[in-house]
């Protein structure tokens, strides 16, 4: 999974044009990438019209786009024909009391409008569980089980501040899976250097999906970076054989070239 | 040092970077590698390596520091005397390793032996290794293919079969040595050795101020070190290295602390805990609000009422829509002049 397009981007500096980001996703396709998290469509203008441009293209990599639990984010996303609507989901109280002033109960009952507006409006969704690090695991449970009772597969588990120990994450999605039974995508960032390892423990405990972006950019010290990720899961898991690490350099390097231009 | 608090010991730290600086030569270089070292003692580093390249000088100016030597042959064992250093370390793998063992114990010179385990079956290896029990102590490095849960196990083995004390060094080939070194300062590791920056070796190793802040901000926030000099420890690395520290680099980059994304902006205004990890200042960094392409309308204000700048409320949104196409164009986001020009255009 992919989003430099969107976490990466959100480095502080960073702005692509939407040439630059048709190219990018174009060499994402080239990778093999599953999924490609285009960007935010709820920021309207370029971007918006660039991630629609990117849903009409058809490629192999499932296009996707970011929102946060607002009805008014989900249309956007709609008007762009994404393959995938990701709605964000604040789980720990500090982002719930501190950022939103709000509390659990208003998450699980907003989450649950949002869900059903998406639906009723045809999209696929995954829901990520952000800050989910900092978050108490039977709230993360019990919204887990709320996605579930919607037919939705894939839970995104997010550690927003990078501040969570390997094993920890280990644990945190085992249970979930065990639990739950629904399909975990990982979402590190790498604010104490554990992205990678982080993300590589998550794939043991039965993550079947990781976010990477290119050269691991994202907000502060970025997120999980692809080409380390591959290169661990290669030596530490044994998979990844058909991949070329060496194609992945050179595509890695074009579209590095294309974000640090200016 | 830092404290395992799930078994309420403490744990040393050693730094290994100094015999990968290169400080062989004189004058402003010893001086600031120095004033390094003192730095990093203050933010938690009880040791530090080095061996005969280094300038002599060094270890004459630092009376205060603890070292540990990595002897390489039978003639460093002079130089240990000399400075009447009291911890060496040797590699298995040297020529007449035992014979330098033996005669480091016999001085009363705790003798750390170096060993590399990149699996299970090596670390077994070394637990059932009798002769083992003659050193004070045993790092063992590598430790690459280790993965969650996998190795502590171990390492509470070796240590109870050659009672030893035991210095865990990993290293980063597949980037798990700060995850490696975090779970054994919390586990069965009596010593730590880690390098600032992570610096040195094939692949590097476990980087010290990341575990030092790792170690103070999520491990144990009562953790007695001081680490508002480690952006300054930083600048001396880029000197003495000639290698540019990374914009993103965890703890040091200069772009960590930057924050632009009207999601992010708003948050941190309200709780800056609920983006950030730690308080930049605890590292003597600062954050730092950009505007650009993915600003939204709160950070606007607030760049503004930072410059001082009065507006309409009203006028806002073209504002932000000028700056996030100028962002685009440029492909960067603005400088605060840049900002200005826009207001009065």
């Amino acid at each position: 999974m992919d989003t430099t397009m969107r976490d990466g981007e959100q480095k502080a500096g960073i702005a692509l044009n939407m040439s630059d980001k048709i190219e990018i996703f174009k060499l994402l396709d080239a990778l093999n990438i599953y999924q490609v998290e285009a960007g935010i469509p709820a920021m309207g203008g370029d971007e918006k019209r660039c991630i629609a441009k990117m849903a009409e293209l058809g490629l192999k990599s499932k296009v996707s786009g970011w929102n946060r639990m607002v009805l008014e984010d989900i249309d956007h996303s709609l008007d762009c024909k994404v393959d995938i609507l990701h709605i964000s989901v604040p789980c720990s109280d500090i982002q719930i009391y501190s950022k939103l002033s709000r509390d659990r109960h208003w998450v699980v009952e907003n989450l649950r409008k949002c869900i059903e507006y998406a639906k009723e409006n045809g999209a696929a969704l995954s829901i990520g569980l952000e800050d989910a690090s900092r978050a108490d695991i039977d709230f993360l449970l019990q919204i887990v089980f709320l996605v579930r009772g919607y037919g939705i597969n894939r839970i995104r588990f997010a550690d927003t501040v990078g501040i969570m120990m390997r094993s920890e994450i280990y644990e945190a999605v085992k249970k979930i899976k065990e639990e739950a039974g629904i399909g975990v995508e990982v979402h590190a960032h790498n604010d104490f250097g554990m992205a990678v390892s982080n993300s590589i423990s998550a794939v043991t405990a039965g993550a079947e999906f990781v976010d990477c972006t290119i050269g691991g950019i994202g907000e502060r010290t970025g997120n999980c970076n692809y080409l380390h990720f591959i290169k661990a899961a290669k030596g530490q898991l044994g998979i990844y054989d058909n991949l070329k690490l060496d194609e992945a350099v050179y595509l890695q390097d074009k579209i590095l070239k294309i974000i640090n231009k200016n | 040092m830092l404290t395992n608090i799930k078994k309420n010991k403490k744990v040393t730290i050693i730094d290994r970077i100094l015999p990968e600086l290169g400080l062989s030569g004189t004058g402003a270089a010893i001086e600031q590698a120095v004033f390094f070292c003192s730095m990093l003692k203050q933010a938690g580093v009880d040791m530090f390596e080095v061996d005969n390249s280094i300038n002599e000088d060094i270890l004459g100016l630092s009376r205060d520091m603890n070292f540990i030597f990595r002897i390489k042959s039978m003639e460093d064992i002079s130089c240990v005397m000399k400075h009447a250093i009291r911890h060496c370390i040797i590699d298995t793998e040297i020529p007449e390793a035992e014979k330098v063992l033996k005669k480091l114990c016999s001085n009363g010179i705790k003798a750390t032996v170096e060993i590399r385990a990149e699996g299970k079956e090596k670390l077994l290896e070394i637990r059932e290794t009798a002769e083992l029990r003659k050193a004070h102590c045993i790092r063992i490095t590598g430790l690459n293919h280790m993965l969650a849960c996998q190795w502590d196990k171990y390492a509470g083995e070796i240590k109870a079969s050659l009672g030893v004390t035991l210095d865990c060094c990993p290293e980063n080939r597949f980037y798990s040595a700060n995850a490696i070194a975090l779970e054994m300062l919390m586990e069965n590791a009596d010593i730590l050795t880690v390098s600032f920056f992570g610096y040195g070796g094939l692949w590097g190793y476990a980087a010290t101020e990341e575990i030092l802040t790792a170690a103070k901000t999520v491990v144990n926030p009562k953790e007695n070190i001081d680490l508002k000099n480690l952006n300054r420890a930083g600048g001396i690395f880029q000197f003495l290295s000639g290698v540019k520290i990374p914009p993103m680099k965890p703890v040091l980059g200069e772009d960590i602390f930057k924050y632009e994304s009207g999601i992010h902006a708003d948050g941190i205004e309200k709780n800056p805990r609920t983006y950030e990890p730690f308080d930049p200042c605890l590292v003597g960094q600062e954050r730092r609000l950009v505007v650009g392409k993915h600003s939204g309308r709160k950070a606007v204000r607030q760049k503004l009422d930072k410059l001082n700048v009065e507006y309409k409320e009203n006028d806002l949104d073209l504002l932000l829509k000028s700056i996030r196409e100028r962002s685009i164009q440029i492909g960067r986001s603005l400088h605060d002049i840049e900002i200005l020009e826009l207001v009065l255009s």
